[in-house]
């Protein structure tokens, strides 16, 4: 078997793409590289799921009419081309943007505490987020600024978690993740007194329902600006992905070698913090997403930050397309709310993963 | 060029370890520094890597305060070779070794230039980590991970090297094959070399002039001797500095130095 490698990097993504090749009875045989492939394998699966969302619902669109009603060639209908402009084409597209952003902010956020158990919500911006939404709720504002509420609420404690979490030496990102257990604990408590105390039902409700986490009832205006800060925040992060590697060996040592870590981290800290908030102010609090899609990715891809990332969003994308088909399609006629299907489907895993982290360090 | 340190007070926390250092390395000596444990040997080393801030005083290269300095531009001079390389780190040698050239190349870059790869193959070829340059750094053994480390230095070109006891997980193959890797890099390369050393031995086969740190029972500062090998590494010295007897012996040229392990009191039965 021949070998011809590729060099130096396929797509410039950091694969080192590795084709073996030979030729048996006058046919060549290529034989890709397991990243190549699974890369491969991970684009046809978002596809997939993007397609099934777009059938799947409480009204079962065969393949056929879709692409009639896509191309808008003969059978297509106007009540089936209304489901699938203005419910299911903006909401998997939220769905995508929100498990994008959730996984790529926990592997920065993973990355740079060289923790693996950190949460992308650890920086404080669900704290944040929820307060802010809770005092959206009760002032009355217009449920359209919600979002807005949450985004800005979600930066600002995150801000504040990161300012208090400055030492002399730059950013300690394990004071970091601490400020926010110990600020996501105060607000917890500051919440759920809120939800209790409070006379008007409706407000509660209407504040509980958007902390649980879901996006049924999001069109295209809640789509557009979350899909701006996505784009940025993704861009971002792999314009920093350079010093997204060298921090991964510590602040210490990427300092040694000529990085200026207290700049770097914070515009990496704050390009997750983007990240987080826009998927926060489009779908509430969905959990487990941030923690589960960086070791999924770890796992498959181990090295090269830009691939890295880049599947990071896909992986993302898939959970949250794939929770989404299931919240909307396990019982007829009725919704699950997203963030409690993944918290109670990730909840397991995270238990898993926990013992595994155990293993390792003994 | 010359690293210095002038009324330098040295500490990890805010109470000092060392002060009033005053301190000379120029490019193509090798300086060590010698103490016992909690002298401040690694304080110091840091400081003069800029990993930690003097509590007094400064540390300057070519005469320009090193905290005034760019940061890249002083990862370009002088390069710090720590003790250990953090075990969750996943990449391969090839691709850490490769991280040592970041001073030199703009903030997010990832392509190699010719004297990029030129460099890195040098380094890897010095510290005879070729077979291994797939591997990664998680599977390699504290040995190999310690010629990484200074693998991952030397692809910086720098003018200075600072080493935190750099034969700490070395077996004696390794050891003698560092020492004389470092001493070739002081003559070939005319590089300045800061070492901490437990080693007596190596410090006298290495070491151009040698900082003896000393630590008084009770007293939070430690009294620094320096000089060279001949002048400071005398028997009296070091029994006021590490507190156990020394005896010392030149062999084939090279200075040795014994301790003796058994007790006065105890004998072979």
């Amino acid at each position: 078997m021949k070998q011809l490698i590729v060099q130096p990097d396929f797509l410039k993504l950091g694969i080192a793409t590795t084709v073996h090749y030979h030729v048996y009875n006058g046919i060549l045989f290529y034989n890709l590289s397991l990243m190549f492939l699974r890369l491969l394998s991970l684009c046809l699966i978002f596809l997939l799921l993007l397609a099934i969302n777009i059938c799947c619902g409480d009204v079962t669109l065969a393949p056929d009419q879709i692409l009639a009603t896509l191309t808008g060639g003969q059978g297509s209908d106007s009540a089936i081309s209304n489901i699938i402009w203005q419910l299911r084409l903006p909401r998997l597209l939220i769905a995508a943007i929100v498990g994008a952003c959730l996984s790529l902010a926990g592997f920065v956020m993973q990355t740079i505490s060289r923790n693996s158990l950190a949460d992308p919500y650890l920086t404080g911006v669900s704290s944040g987020a929820g307060l802010a939404v809770a005092l959206a709720f009760i002032t009355r504002v217009d449920l359209a600024v919600v979002p807005l509420f949450a985004f800005a609420g979600g930066l600002a404690v995150s801000v504040i978690v990161a300012r208090l979490a400055q030492t002399n030496n730059g950013l300690s990102v394990n004071r970091l993740l601490l400020g926010g257990i110990g600020v996501a604990a105060i607000t917890g408590g500051a919440m759920t007194l809120l939800l209790t105390m409070n006379p008007v039902f409706s407000q509660t409700q209407g504040i509980f329902f958007w902390l649980a986490g879901g996006i049924s009832g999001r069109g295209w205006p809640e789509f557009w600006p979350a899909f701006f800060c996505t784009i940025i925040g993704i861009t971002a992060v792999l314009i920093l992905s350079k010093p997204l590697r060298l921090l991964s060996l510590g602040p210490n040592a990427a300092q040694s070698l000529g990085l200026n870590v207290p700049v770097m981290q914070w515009s990496l800290l704050i390009s997750a913090v983007l990240l987080c908030a826009a998927a926060v102010s489009v779908s509430g609090l969905v959990g487990f997403v941030g923690l589960i899609g960086p070791h999924i990715t770890r796992k498959l891809f181990r090295n090269g930050e830009r691939l890295q990332i880049i599947c990071a969003t896909m992986i993302g994308a898939c959970l949250v397309l794939l929770s989404d088909l299931v919240a909307r399609t396990l019982y007829q006629g009725q919704e699950l709310p997203l963030g409690t299907l993944l918290s109670v489907c990730g909840g397991p895993f995270f238990l898993w993963l926990v013992y595994q982290h155990k293993e390792q360090e003994s | 060029m010359k690293l210095s340190a002038s009324n330098l007070s040295v500490g990890a926390t805010l109470t000092p370890v060392l002060a009033n250092l005053n301190l000379e390395i120029t490019a193509g000596k090798i300086l060590v520094i010698l103490g016992p444990n909690g002298s401040g040997k690694s304080t110091l080393l840091k400081t003069l890597a800029r990993q930690l801030k003097p509590l007094a005083g400064s540390v300057k290269l070519d005469d320009k305060d090193i905290s005034s300095l760019p940061i890249s531009e002083f990862a370009k001079k002088v390069a710090y070779v720590a003790q250990n390389i953090d075990p969750q780190v996943t990449l391969s040698i090839e691709e850490y070794v490769a991280l040592g050239r970041t001073p030199h190349q703009k903030w997010w870059q990832w392509q190699q230039s010719e004297a990029d790869r030129a460099a890195i193959e040098t380094a890897i070829v010095s510290t005879a980590l070729t077979e291994l340059k797939e591997r990664p750094i998680s599977q390699l053994s504290g040995g190999e991970q310690q010629r990484a480390a200074i693998a991952i230095a030397l692809a910086q070109k720098p003018t200075f090297m600072l080493l935190d006891e750099p034969t700490a997980h070395l077996d004696f193959k390794h050891q003698v094959e560092l020492m004389r890797l470092l001493k070739r890099l002081k003559t070939e390369q005319h590089l300045g070399l800061v070492i901490v050393l437990h080693d007596l031995s190596a410090a006298a086969y290495l070491a151009d002039e040698v900082l003896l740190l000393t630590k008084e029972d009770g007293q939070f500062l430690s009294v620094a001797v320096s000089g060279p090998v001949s002048e400071v590494l005398k028997e009296s010295n070091l029994e006021s500095s590490y507190g156990v007897q020394f005896r010392s012996i030149c062999e084939r040229g090279e200075m040795h130095y014994f301790v003796n392990i058994a007790d006065a009191g105890e004998g072979k039965s």
